[in-house]
């Protein structure tokens, strides 16, 4: 169900002005368009991050919603604790109206220190959202490299200098959907903050379902990746249009492209807005790894591409899950 | 649930002291963070050429700082300007306008503070 | 069901005090030695015995989380672990104590690695005593039960709405059977009462952030609070120690356990099950004529240095005992905290520290003999030679 941007301004903003966040940050951007496509009161749990930290400075808080930070890396056990004490206190009736849960996290907090709750909590079943404000490095904390972090992007753990030539890895990042999709959750999807409607119809869709679900939402980081504050939701934009963030969901076991840019724009268009690119620009070693991340960039489409094809059509397992036919 | 919840008013410029620090650091009554003045930050400002504005509230939904004011008129909402005590002149109200209705202008402009500035 | 004595291990005991308590949430996570309290009620849990909401977590790290969650949305939550669990659970530790979350966790006390060892000695709950969290020592499986159910009362005490330790020796008391008198179902439920959270997060008409992030200018404001809630519980713990035994004509001490200290010029200061063994040393050395007496500590946080040095003060020998020790310092924790609360006292016993029952080393009466003869000659000689000895350590 598409959501229509001029009826929006109906609901109650889940965030108030007056949170010190960098001009131009996207994790505002997101956790409004998350928190208005749920119809339900939303409970927020949120990791220690960017964020997290200049929204609730005491005795000031932005938060309209209720709220809870806990520590770094446990995220998605304390909502799955809230979750819990849902469940208790309704079947004790003390509670009776729905509550959507959501838990805030960095990639920080959810590919690397968090993802042993973030595991956890998805395997054993609780009714949460758990999405990721993906701006691929620890950022909170001076920009440091993490999970997320792409092949040859610098950050001051990863720089350019005379014998490291910014962020080497064998892969483009972790692929976390594809982890959480194993999980066999009802739901896991990657989604960008510029292309709102397709992110607030999966969050819609995630919190439909009773169990736990999973967005990663790119947020390109003014400070961090080094580009113009003004630039934010255009280079969320061309992330999905060259491919290097295509939105898709694995819907109970189904993965679905959710939108296919008719031409793919080439990837030098997203690499040269931003400054952590910037190196690869400037020698050959650099439009080397150009290739490469290229090369990468395809081969997860085709994976991707590859298992929308395997799970086009398929039936349903007894948990309501993809199941791929037998192969004798 | 506790029936003596009290909301917690602490005005912008008054000082908490150990005695009277709320249970568990807990602020409780929703959000108060708006009397913090974002808006000195800014070195440049928006513009919004009402003309060219067709109302589609796609700068309302981005703004990272819910700097945009939109008032509902009749069945339909429409934006006014923008919040000068908060917007950080970030900029990208301008970029995602779908008409290029928005200009960003150097400048803090901070005379005005309390109405929203239409240009 | 009306009140009935069964022969139970003191972790059984436990989980059957958790089972009549019936807390909304429980989220733990399985270590030797505390598993029986978890396998036990999970059987509860199975057979819909109780409404708890279990959670079995990935970590403990993540049972401490889950609590937290679970203590802020407004439900009664309770955890159980051990040395390692409770290391690993150490941050949570202060987050747990700083946002108030009336918590309740059973910790069976157990070494610390390394080198790994699953037995019995405070290392555990020693290494997080400055958390913030009220710690209750006990002496056998019926004050392990007892405790229990007092601990909650504590917690959600509304001058308190702190967490609370409730620590019992690993294998001496947990995996020991013993003759356990459990109360009514219906007579716990009455005293527990039910849960008034001071915050909840699923209350949505006023909504409430926690745990804001604090600068300079608030955090020793916040912590001064902290340390002031801390000691004015220990009149709270009392009050409802009080009230639990008068209710169910029980003998449970709030901050101390005293056993022939009327006249005493020598005695022991110990915590928990190793002081059984200090009594009956005790004894041997009345018959032989010396004035021995022995003092057990309950209430170890907030730490009762008035009741302790009243007890102490007109001794002439004190030998403090205890089953973990600082490495690096001079002296283990429980003397530290002794002397220092102690510091400015003119009339004070001459005092000595003893390391015993390191890692389940077994604590035999001989032992708590050589300690008492030990600090008599201390006191003939006028001085204490060394400030701290181990105890029947090999070599």
């Amino acid at each position: 169900m598409a959501f229509k941007l001029t009826e929006l301004p109906k609901k109650e903003l889940p965030i108030s002005p007056g949170h010190r966040v960098c001009a131009g940050c996207p994790e505002p951007m997101i956790i409004k368009q998350a928190i208005l496509a749920s119809k339900e009161p939303v409970v927020v749990g949120e990791a220690t991050g960017c964020f997290e930290v200049s929204s609730c400075i005491f005795p000031y808080t932005s938060w309209n919603v209720n709220w809870y930070h806990n520590a770094f890396e446990n995220a998605a056990a304390i909502v799955s604790g809230m979750e819990a004490a849902y469940k208790a206190l309704s079947k004790r009736g003390k509670i009776t109206e729905p509550i959507n849960f959501i838990a805030f996290g960095g990639d920080g907090g959810t590919y690397d220190i968090g993802f042993q709750a973030l595991s956890g909590a998805m395997e054993r079943g609780h009714r949460m959202l758990y999405i990721c404000m993906d701006n691929q490095a620890y950022m909170n904390t001076g920009i440091q490299r993490s999970g997320a972090t792409p092949l040859g992007a610098w950050t001051t753990t990863c720089h350019v200098g005379k014998v490291r030539p910014g962020n080497v890895r064998a892969s483009l990042r972790k692929d976390i959907v594809a982890i959480m999709a194993a999980h066999d959750i009802a739901y896991a999807a990657q989604a960008s903050l510029s292309h709102w409607n397709d992110f607030m119809r999966k969050v819609e869709k995630a919190l439909s379902y009773d169990g736990p679900s999973f967005i990663t939402v790119l947020a390109p980081c003014p400070r961090g990746w080094r580009f113009p504050a003004s630039e934010t939701v255009n280079i969320a934009k061309l992330a999905v249009e060259t491919g290097f963030w295509p939105l898709y969901e694995v819907d109970n076991g189904q993965w679905n492209v959710t939108f296919k840019p008719r031409t793919l724009k080439p990837l030098e268009d997203f690499l040269k807005t931003q400054g952590r690119y910037a190196h690869l620009f400037k020698s050959d070693e650099g439009k080397e790894v150009i290739e490469h991340i290229k090369e990468l960039v395809q081969y997860k489409l085709n994976y991707i591409n590859h298992m929308a094809e395997a799970t086009k059509g398929c039936e349903m397992n007894i948990f309501g899950r993809c199941a791929l036919p037998d192969i004798d | 649930m506790n029936k003596d919840i009290k909301r917690i008013e602490v005005p912008c410029e008054e000082k908490l002291v150990w005695e009277r620090m709320p249970v568990g650091n807990v602020l409780v009554g929703g959000a108060n963070s708006q009397c913090l003045k974002t808006g000195t930050w800014r070195v440049q400002h928006p513009t919004v050429n009402k003309e060219k504005c067709t109302n589609c509230m796609t700068c309302w939904l981005f703004c990272p700082d819910m700097s945009i004011v939109v008032e509902k008129k009749g069945d339909k909402y429409e934006m006014l300007g923008f919040d000068p005590v908060h917007c950080k002149g970030c900029g990208v109200c301008s970029k995602v306008c779908p008409v290029n209705a928005i200009e960003m202008v150097l400048g803090a402009d901070f005379e005005n503070t309390e109405k929203p500035f239409l240009r | 069901m009306a009140r009935k004595s069964v022969a139970l291990t003191g972790d059984y005991a436990v989980a059957e005090a958790m089972r009549q308590i019936d807390p909304d949430v429980v989220a733990v996570y399985p270590i030797t030695p505390q598993t029986l309290i978890v396998e036990k009620f999970g059987e509860f849990v199975a057979d819909g015995i109780v409404h708890t909401e279990f959670v079995p977590v990935e970590s403990e790290h993540s049972a401490l989380s889950a609590c937290c969650g679970a203590s802020a949305a407004g439900a009664r939550t309770m955890t159980c672990t051990s040395s390692q669990g409770l290391a690993l659970m150490h941050e949570i530790l202060y987050i747990a104590a700083g946002n108030r979350h009336p918590i309740v966790m059973i910790d069976v006390n157990r070494a610390l690695s390394a080198p790994i060892n699953i037995h019995g000695d405070h290392s555990d709950t020693m290494g997080s005593r400055d958390a913030g969290w009220i710690h209750l020592y006990c002496f056998n499986g019926q004050e392990a039960y007892d405790s229990t159910i007092i601990a909650t009362r504590i917690a959600e005490n509304s001058s308190v709405y702190l967490p609370v330790l409730v620590g019992l020796d690993a294998f001496n008391i947990s995996h020991n059977t013993e003759r356990i008198e459990l109360l009514d179902d219906q007579e716990v439920k009455d005293f527990v009462g039910e849960f008034n959270p001071p915050y909840s997060l699923l209350d949505l008409k006023y909504p409430v952030s926690v745990g804001a992030y604090f600068l300079p200018d608030y955090y020793m404001e916040a912590r001064r609070n902290l340390q002031e809630t801390i000691q004015n519980s220990k009149k709270v713990i009392v009050e409802i120690h009080e009230e639990y035994n008068k209710k169910f004509g029980r003998n449970v001490p709030a901050i101390m356990e005293t056993y022939k200290i009327e006249d005493a010029e020598y005695a022991i200061l110990a915590m928990s099950s190793i002081t059984g063994v200090a009594m009956l040393a005790a004894d041997e050395l009345r018959a032989k004529g010396i004035k021995a007496g022995v003092i057990r500590l309950r209430l170890f946080r907030p730490f009762p240095a008035e009741e302790l040095y009243e007890a102490i003060s007109n001794l002439k020998g004190l030998a403090v005992v205890e089953r973990a020790d600082a490495y690096g310092a001079s002296c283990g924790p429980l003397f530290s905290e002794l002397s220092g609360a102690c510091a400015n006292k003119k009339k004070m016993p001459l005092m000595a520290n003893y390391i015993i029952g390191l890692g389940g080393r077994d604590v035999k009466i001989k032992n708590m003999i050589s300690v008492f003869e030990d600090i008599v000659d201390n006191v003939e000689k006028g001085e204490v030679k060394s400030l701290r000895q181990y105890v029947d350590v090999k070599g």
